[in-house]
């Protein structure tokens, strides 16, 4: 969990998020995203699971470092442990050091209830998937942060280019404010759309929703087959071939992706 | 020797009284009310702290449990209110949540639910298996089941003051009775059960509306039964319990609820745990919602059925 780190998630300094990607900052992007994806392998592998079907959960990484990345010193991240790293990203501590439960949305209510009565501008993140979204809890919580006007941002992964319904992501009244990524495997596209949402929910204009949209096989619903061999791209492959293209030397690549894979690995619980 | 004023207070009362000194006593302290008729303890708060520390929460039925675990993380002692009859879909899983960061990760998340047991919607005397059979599963969070006014005061203020998530079963038909209530700042331990008829021949072990019945049964006995209240369900005070079973050898549970209820299967497993070898007669258990059901809902009914047990046990 959660209530968060002192410095900077990204850069590592305690300046604040930067407001350009550049040079180091991008490879911090992704080292963070390979580490998560190590670690909660680790973790998953250690609780049991079958590799197969704990390797098949991508794209999380993508929108776990890029929401973290938006994130100011103090700020909240409520956010279930899947999402490993957001919850490294933000140096809460040790994998599983988060929280478990499906339904996330009414605690980050209270949290931003409580950072608004102590006068603070801290922000409340919550990184969701939209299975979550399908309760009247999700409308009665938004409603509520829509109306009070609460320091929130909720980071939906969604499986398909548009909501299903309109009004489960309105919130009733005028509604939050709704801020679309196109591509949950860009993590500097979540990023950028993430800070958007916390400058508005820190300027006191209430809440914002950043749905972020995994590219997915159609007609196959790949977040929740995970049985099935992944039909999602790899977010790490994709952004170190970016990074590549960048000018970023391949050596300096395979570098920070082995030594997450390895830093994760001798991570004993 | 000190004395200690008491008033004769009601059961609702003790609960409001508790309520008011600590949020006089410590500013961070926040009660979510929705404000409804059903919601008597709560009544004239908002008067007297305002509504920045008494919450109207009318319109997040569904979520108030939620929102109160979080406004806890961020720092608050919150006090909420929710039907047993709602638990397991308007907060139980925020409350699994709150224990499981305040139990495995140390986080602070002082939440008290104050979960309304009682008559049901559908006119049963009361819901046959008790909210106890979700919130004990529930590792790390605590449990309270008042059985008296001053109980009631006693433990709501130790729940408030815990810095972990506590369940406080408010059993509404206790509601209206009148006891004795120490004044002044008054608070019971957690965890502690006490011993509330003296005896020796036997031990009956109850809890909440059913301490009273297992009170009335032992005093028309008269013949050496001891009752333990339990006060706290979770985590359970099985030396209490052992003790008094040492002393008795035999041991009757009388739950309000059904006699397989999770607090009769959670005692049970403690006598066997520790007391078994005390043992002069099998366990066993009576539940007065039969008894309930089966008379009316009489209050002598439930009484009786508490002397038939003692009476098989005493003679065995």
């Amino acid at each position: 969990m959660a209530k968060i780190a002192t410095e900077s998630a990204v850069s590592g300094r305690s300046s604040g998020p930067q407001k350009t990607l550049y040079g180091g900052s991008r490879t911090e992007l992704l080292r963070l995203m390979m580490l998560g994806r190590a670690a909660g392998l680790r973790a998953r592998m250690l609780a049991g699971e079958d590799r197969r079907v704990a390797g098949a959960r991508r794209h999380r990484e993508a929108v776990g470092a890029g929401a973290a990345a938006a994130l100011s010193p103090g700020d909240w991240l409520i956010a279930p442990g899947r999402y490993v790293a957001a919850h490294l990203g933000r140096r809460s501590g040790a994998v599983g050091s988060s929280f478990s439960g499906p339904d996330l949305i009414p605690m980050a209510v209270g949290v931003a209830i409580g950072v608004v009565g102590r006068g603070s501008r801290q922000v409340v993140l919550t990184l969701l998937d939209e299975r979550s979204m399908a309760t009247e809890r999700w409308s009665e919580a938004l409603a509520i942060a829509t109306a009070e006007r609460l320091p929130l941002v909720v980071v939906v992964e969604r499986d398909r280019p548009a909501p299903s319904d309109p009004a489960l992501m309105s919130g009733g009244g005028d509604g939050p404010l709704l801020l679309e990524v196109a591509d949950a495997l860009d993590p500097e596209a979540v990023m950028t759309q993430a800070r958007r949402a916390a400058e508005h929910a820190r300027a006191g204009r209430g809440p914002a929703l950043v749905p972020c949209i995994a590219s997915v096989v159609p007609g196959r619903p790949a977040a929740r087959d995970v049985g099935s061999r992944p039909e999602i791209a790899d977010p790490i492959e994709l952004y170190a071939g970016r990074l590549m293209r960048a000018r970023v030397p391949r050596g300096e690549i395979v570098t920070i992706l082995r030594s997450a894979q390895e830093e994760a690995t001798a991570w004993r619980p | 020797m000190e004395t200690v004023s008491v008033a004769q207070i009601t059961h609702r009362d003790a609960i409001a009284e508790a309520l008011r000194a600590e949020m006089t006593r410590d500013p961070g302290v926040i009660v979510v009310s929705d404000d409804s008729p059903g919601s008597p303890v709560c009544d004239g708060l908002v008067q007297f702290f305002g509504a920045e520390r008494v919450l109207d929460f009318d319109r997040a039925r569904q979520t108030a449990v939620g929102i109160a675990s979080g406004m806890a993380l961020e720092g608050r002692r919150v006090v909420c209110e929710v039907s047993a009859a709602d638990l397991p879909s308007h907060g139980l899983e925020h409350l699994d949540e709150a224990a499981r960061l305040h139990e495995q990760e140390g986080v602070p998340v002082p939440i008290v639910a104050r979960v309304l047991c009682g008559p049901t919607s559908e006119g049963w005397p009361v819901d046959r298996d008790g909210p106890e059979r979700w919130l004990l599963p529930i590792r790390g969070l605590r449990v309270v089941s008042p059985a008296s006014a001053a109980d009631a005061k006693g433990l709501m203020v130790g729940a408030i003051r815990d810095p972990g998530p506590v369940c406080v079963l408010e059993h509404t038909q206790l509601y209206g009775d009148v006891g004795a209530v120490p004044e002044g700042d008054y608070t019971l331990p957690i965890g502690e059960a006490g011993i509330v008829h003296d005896g020796e021949r036997m031990t009956v072990i109850a809890h909440g509306a059913a301490v009273a019945a297992a009170v009335d049964a032992a005093t028309d006995l008269d013949a050496g039964v001891e009752v333990v209240d339990l006060r706290t369900l979770a985590p359970l005070d099985s030396e209490a319990i052992v003790a008094s079973i040492a002393r008795t050898g035999k041991a009757l549970l009388v739950e309000e609820t059904a006699a397989t209820s999770a607090v009769a299967r959670a005692v049970m497993a403690a006598i066997w745990e520790g007391a078994f070898e005390h043992l002069d007669a099998p366990l066993r258990r009576v539940g007065l919602a039969a008894a309930a059901v089966e008379s009316g809902g009489l209050a002598k009914a439930r009484v009786n059925a508490v002397k038939e047990g003692c009476d098989e046990l005493l003679s065995y």
